[in-house]
């Protein structure tokens, strides 16, 4: 191998060593038992273990992991997928109509930039009034607001790229408007409606804030759910386990980033380069 | 099929006319060719046709059915766009079906009348493909096929040909041509390029900044040209045009104190005279009226294009057979046949002259 070529593998990796230390060090705590994270900070395990997995994966009387990914699940499917649904109607009137062009497009989009917190009190009373405290329908419409800027920006970029001519061609071939949406516009949006539900999904799978303030025992998700592992019998924190149920939780989101990743990259690759 | 017909339609865009009062009928089986500069608003008549632009004022009838309010999708008409505007997520063979399946016909029909285009157009090989494996040329064949299928009342060409290479665009002009003479379909077509539109059309419309300048065949537009525009606008190189004045009998003064010799008694209002570059003929009659020095000299392979410096007149083109000897810098007598003289008069209009007297 040339010397540049080592280099450049030596500068990549030290850089990838670096950036990833926190996963890696919150990993290696989990292979440890609670001795070994007393007297040992190294990254190397002498006697790895997966009790701390098997203590989490264990549903006990008072934690029960399986209830939060679910609860995580179906909040953050509503909370991704909701907003596609909502948002895509909109684009293609944002787009092709201009409906909100000039005010209410430029105003949703920068809802992400107001802290979401301001929202939280009057949304617990909204809540408390119409029922929707501590349910999974109820988390799942906030992350739907969450992400609904996210995805409207997203689906507006995915229909003005699509020449008006397909659409104007469909219209000279007879489609009407529920035609021409289903079977031209719908289709070739396929890639960004990809990316809108993978970047949503990973937002309102790790979104804590109104998990916390939401939900108390029936919805909780799993954010919150792991905050509960880190203090389970009143001696101070158990590390190995907290280690273990962070690694747990992250794993859904990183598995559907990785599925998806080459639709994501493809989608944004047709969407940077004309033609 | 149908007969299309315009009542001074008017199109203004945030205040700017750019269509102004167009009346013109497109007879039942007519090639019709729009052509005009860019920005002259040809392309937005068609479309005004096709109801993809509404219509200020003024009314569109085809079959005598009025349908200035009418959508795109209830006026049946086939339209092949300059981009193609295939669908890319479909194969040639959903793309072509398109129209059909959204009429509601029959799966039969369906297959069948895909499988007569896809003949007619030589696109069978391709039709599981989708258009992002076709050539420039296959694109735009699907492109017709997707408006043949259906039998439109009419059908509508925005600058068909314009993305394809030369050699493509000859060869394809060719197939709309004789696919014209098949159907015997009214077809509406729109180009800037003049040789499309001598060749394909029955009748050429000259539009010019949103108004008529001209309608008729290409040989009447040619050869009679109603105005300065449209005697420019036809014909390659341009037709040359210099000041002239009426003497009062039967010649023109040019420039320079020229007399040029007109064989009828020239009209009084004459301003300027046209004469296309092929009718000019290079002579040793050292009376002639115009004399000059070749500036350049192109070989286009049968024909030599000159552009002879005139002095007063200004410089004027002309096409000499290419076997003749001539090199730039030499001076050269031209001869403008009488017969071959076009007359405008102050606003560019023609002037007729009237036989001799």
């Amino acid at each position: 191998m040339k010397p540049h070529v080592i280099l450049r593998w030596f500068v990549f990796v030290t850089a990838a060593l670096v950036m990833n230390f926190p996963v890696i060090a919150t990993f290696i705590t989990a292979l440890k038992a609670p001795a070994e994270i007393a007297r040992n900070p190294s990254l190397v395990v002498h006697n790895p273990t997966i009790e701390n997995f098997v203590t989490v994966l264990t549903v006990s009387d008072r934690l029960n992991i399986y209830h939060y990914l679910w609860n995580s699940l179906i909040a953050a499917s509503i909370g991704s997928i909701l907003p596609i649904v909502v948002a895509f109607p909109i684009a293609w009137a944002i787009v092709r109509r201009g409906y909100g062009r000039n005010i209410l497009f430029p105003l949703v989009v920068n809802l992400r930039a107001l802290p979401l917190v301001i929202f939280a009190v009057p949304l617990y009373l909204m809540f408390s009034v119409v029922n929707l405290l501590d349910t999974r329908l109820g988390l799942g419409l906030v992350l739907a607001v969450v992400n609904l800027p996210l995805a409207l920006m997203l689906l507006v970029n995915a229909v003005a790229e699509i020449p008006i001519e397909l659409e104007e061609a469909a219209r000279m071939d007879g489609a009407r408007l529920p035609r021409l949406i289903l079977r031209i516009v719908l289709p070739l949006c396929r890639p960004a409606f990809i990316t809108t539900f993978v970047f949503g999904f990973i937002t309102a799978w790790n979104e804590f804030l109104f998990g916390l303030i939401l939900t108390t025992q029936k919805a909780v998700p799993m954010t919150v759910g792991a905050s509960f592992f880190f203090a389970t019998s009143g001696g101070g924190v158990q590390w190995g386990v907290a280690a273990a149920v962070m690694i747990v939780a992250a794993l859904p989101p990183l598995l559907l980033g990785l599925i998806m990743y080459r639709k994501i990259t493809g989608s944004m690759v047709s969407g940077a380069v004309k033609g | 099929m149908a007969r299309i017909s315009l009542g001074n339609v008017c199109k203004s865009f945030k205040g700017l006319k750019v269509i102004k009062s167009v009346s013109l009928t497109v007879e039942d089986g007519e090639f019709c060719v729009f052509v005009g500069p860019s920005g002259c608003g040809k392309s937005t008549l068609l479309r005004m046709i096709a109801g993809l632009e509404d219509v200020t004022s003024g009314q569109i009838l085809i079959d005598d059915q009025d349908v200035t309010k009418l959508e795109p999708f209830d006026r049946q008409l086939s339209m092949v766009f300059q981009s193609y505007a295939l669908y890319p997520h479909l194969t040639v063979r959903q793309n072509i079906a398109f129209a059909l399946e959204t009429a509601k016909q029959p799966k039969e029909v369906i297959e069948c009348k895909v499988a007569e285009a896809a003949r007619t157009l030589k696109l069978e090989d391709y039709l599981d493909r989708r258009p992002s494996a076709l050539s420039g040329g296959q694109r735009q064949r699907v492109a017709i096929g997707r408006a043949i299928v259906r039998e439109p009342r009419a059908f509508l060409f925005d600058e068909p040909l314009s993305n394809l290479d030369a050699a493509l665009r000859g060869e394809t002009r060719v197939e709309i041509a004789s696919l014209h003479k098949s159907l015997a379909a009214t077809m509406i077509y729109v180009t800037h390029d003049q040789v499309e539109a001598m060749t394909l059309a029955d009748r050429i419309v000259v539009l010019n900044k949103g108004e008529i300048m001209q309608v008729g065949s290409p040989r009447e537009l040619y050869e009679h040209p109603g105005n300065v525009f449209v005697a420019q606008f036809l014909g390659s190189p341009r037709m040359n045009l210099i000041d002239a004045a009426s003497d009062g009998e039967a010649g023109v003064m040019l420039p320079g104190n020229q007399r040029l010799d007109i064989g009828q008694r020239s009209p009084e209002n004459i301003r300027t005279v046209g004469v296309r570059p092929e009718q000019i003929s290079i002579t040793d009659d050292g009376d002639a009226a115009i004399k000059g020095t070749i500036k350049l000299c192109e070989y286009h392979g049968s024909v030599l294009s000159l552009i002879v410096d005139a002095g007063p007149m200004g410089d004027i083109s002309v096409l000499a057979p290419s076997a003749g000897a001539l090199v730039e810098g030499a001076r050269v007598s031209l001869d403008l046949p009488a017969d071959a003289l076009h007359f405008f008069d102050e606003l560019g209009h023609r002037v007729t002259p009237s036989a001799q007297a």
